[in-house]
């Protein structure tokens, strides 16, 4: 994994949604993804499985 | 144009209940709860489905269903323009998602749009557009070989039919068999479930119509069965069917990933720019009949000959005409909408400019699998892919090209709709992102949520580098989930991904169908004929009302190739609506 992390260059610019930056709204929903990832991880890959896949 | 999406299913059992049930059943569950939004009718096709009253369609795909297999296909509504496509393609994942969430079950359903699971299954989206065939030369040869393919269509009916008198003769030599046996037994249910399968035993459909080896037997007799036609049909559609229009469009596919992949984290942990992509082996193909996957998928042809055919001869006759679906078989499931928008707003105006000619000469790829896997490979941007004659250039420069040689195309029209002007600014808007992102490393603020694989590559790199390769797979998979608690969807709450498309038009979409369309009139019967006294069937190019004792046939063909105007072709690729309820009968 020597991928360049990816940064957003402008991210505040796009204003406020009662009284919290778009920045902060990011923040947020990135710390829950990162929270929510390594929880019942094993169970969530098998529940989503699709045996023999589709077109 | 249109759009057909398999949705993965994700059941949790409540705790302390047993197994989960068939994916069959938990598709059952999901119907029924469409049928309460919408109205729908039973589809008359060779697989289980409903038509929805706005057109379109919802099947359970699967090839092997009593062995676990099975995914919910919904398929759009036939549109007229990219909005179009755009605002049904929402409409359904609402309407699935929903349904899914609040369908009566013991434990908890949703659906999950991508291409890919985390053991490596492949599945996913697949476009349809009406184009014609070829030039003269190309329709000649189509036809003649259509004539000669008929032998053939008849040899493989007759397996067909040996086929089932051998499932019947199995089934009357079983029940000899079990009848003594299940007198001495230990468990009289389990030989029963190995000879006949679920379906006979419990008395009612449960997606087990054989037992699993009798499946597999059949899936490989099948095959055996029709691998001359498929091998005939294959080398007929390699050789007549859209040549022109394969050579020119390919480059613009394999190099679109970077506008509307959906980003896939792969076996070693790393992002690749698209999820379905890596899977593709060859240009042409039926579909996964030959065990391929490929840009450009023939196995409607294949499905119209030894099903539709089988049940109307006259589909067959209906291959000869010059305008036939191209079905696009490399393609992400887009949760952004500016992506999804993309994906058939851009294709459709190419699509529009080789029919008119007025592509610029583009070298061949020379190995164009090749230069796909390259560019997917690539999130810097910077991989350049080989053509004929030695030219090198890299996605960007391919998107580029098109790019310009669209916007010269539209410019020089006398009458343009405003939705082709859209396609090229948000084209060139995103293009201009994505060159930024390659020459600095920072992605502008309007990629996220506007492109799926940027913005999964910012939660990726935000979550945090430490995360094992499974936390890294789930946020991955999750992105694509239609709930609430999928992380699409949280950006989108919080106002983080760009709306094409007004709720409330996406509300209409899911009752209403598109105007000018065979779906307008699809959906016209739908809602009127839905009650109990009347038995209405549908398919894609007929509506049957059985009333009693007869049955009337309504062909849906006839307002297939009607368009809004002619006056030019980048009007037909994204035109506004046009109402015509007005012919109804």
């Amino acid at each position: 994994m020597n991928e360049k992390p990816l940064v957003i260059c402008d991210l505040e610019e796009r204003g406020a949604t009662n009284g919290t930056t778009q920045i902060d709204l990011m923040k947020e929903i990135v710390a829950q993804v990162r929270l929510d990832s390594q929880r019942g991880t094993e169970e969530y890959l098998d529940e989503t499985t699709v045996p023999h896949g589709g077109e | 144009m249109g759009l057909e999406t398999e949705y993965a299913i994700r059941f949790r059992p409540r705790e302390g209940l047993g197994p989960a049930p068939s994916r069959f059943h938990l598709y059952q569950a999901v119907i029924a709860r469409v049928g309460q939004h919408v109205l729908t009718a039973p589809a008359r096709h060779f697989k289980e489905g409903v038509f929805l009253a706005n057109g379109g369609a919802v099947w359970f795909e699967a090839e092997r269903p009593a062995a676990g297999g099975g995914l919910i296909e919904g398929a759009t509504p036939e549109c007229r323009g990219p909005r179009e496509v755009l605002r049904y393609q929402r409409a359904q994942d609402q309407l699935l998602g929903q349904c899914a969430h609040l369908s009566k079950v013991d434990g908890h359903l949703s659906l999950i749009k991508n291409d890919r699971d985390a053991r490596g299954h492949v599945y996913g989206a697949q476009e349809n557009y009406e184009v014609p065939l070829g030039g003269s030369w190309s329709m000649a040869l189509w036809r003649i070989g259509l004539v000669l393919l008929i032998p053939v269509l008849l040899v493989t009916w007759l397996g067909i039919l040996l086929m089932i008198g051998g499932i019947l003769l199995y089934l009357a030599i079983a029940g000899l068999i079990y009848l003594p046996l299940q007198l001495v037994v230990a468990h009289p249910r389990k030989l029963a479930l190995t000879l006949f399968g679920r379906d006979m035993v419990e008395g009612k459909e449960t997606g087990g119509p054989t037992p699993i080896w009798l499946e597999s037997m059949l899936l490989w007799a099948t095959r055996i069965v029709s691998a001359p036609l498929a091998v005939c049909l294959l080398a007929l559609t390699s050789a007549a069917a859209f040549r022109r229009v394969r050579r020119e469009l390919m480059p613009l596919l394999i190099s679109r990933s970077i506008v509307c992949g959906a980003g896939m984290v792969d076996v070693d942990g790393r992002l690749a720019l698209a999820d379905k992509a890596l899977a593709i082996n060859c240009g042409v193909g039926l579909g996964g009949f030959l065990k391929d996957r490929p840009m450009f998928t023939m196995g409607h042809f294949f499905k119209t000959m030894c099903a539709e055919s089988w049940l109307s001869p006259r589909e067959y006759f209906l291959l000869f005409w010059r305008h036939q679906r191209l079905q696009i078989g490399l393609g992400d499931s887009n949760m952004a909408e500016v992506a999804e928008f993309l994906r058939v707003g851009t294709t459709a105006l190419v699509l529009d400019v080789i029919e008119a000619n007025a592509l610029p000469p583009l070298p061949r790829l020379s190995q164009p699998i090749r230069a796909l896997h390259q560019i997917c490979r690539d999130p810097s941007l910077n991989q350049r892919v080989r053509f004929a004659r030695g030219h090198q250039m890299s996605a960007l420069e391919i998107q580029r090209f098109y790019l310009n040689a669209c916007r010269a195309f539209v410019d020089r029209q006398l009458e343009v709709s405003s939705e082709a002007r859209e396609v090229i600014a948000r084209w060139e808007e995103v293009l201009d992102g994505l060159e930024t992102y390659r020459l600095t490393g920072h992605a502008p603020t309007a990629l996220i949520g506007s492109v799926d694989w940027i913005t999964k590559k910012h939660l990726l790199d935000e979550a945090g580098p430490d995360l094992t390769w499974n936390a890294r797979k789930k946020i991955d998979l999750r992105y694509h989930e239609l709930s609430p608690v999928g992380y699409f969807q949280m950006l989108q709450a919080a106002g983080l991904a760009a709306s094409l498309v007004h709720p409330s038009d996406v509300q209409r979409a899911t009752r209403t169908p598109p105007a000018n369309s065979p779906a307008t009139m699809r959906g016209h019967f739908i809602r009127e004929f839905s009650s109990d006294s009347t038995q209405l069937s549908v398919n894609w190019k007929r509506v049957l009302i059985s009333e009693h004792g007869s049955t009337r046939t309504i062909r849906l063909d006839r307002y297939r190739r009607r368009r809004p105007t002619d006056a030019s072709p980048s009007q037909n690729a994204a035109s506004p609506d046009h109402s015509s309820c007005d012919d109804l009968p």
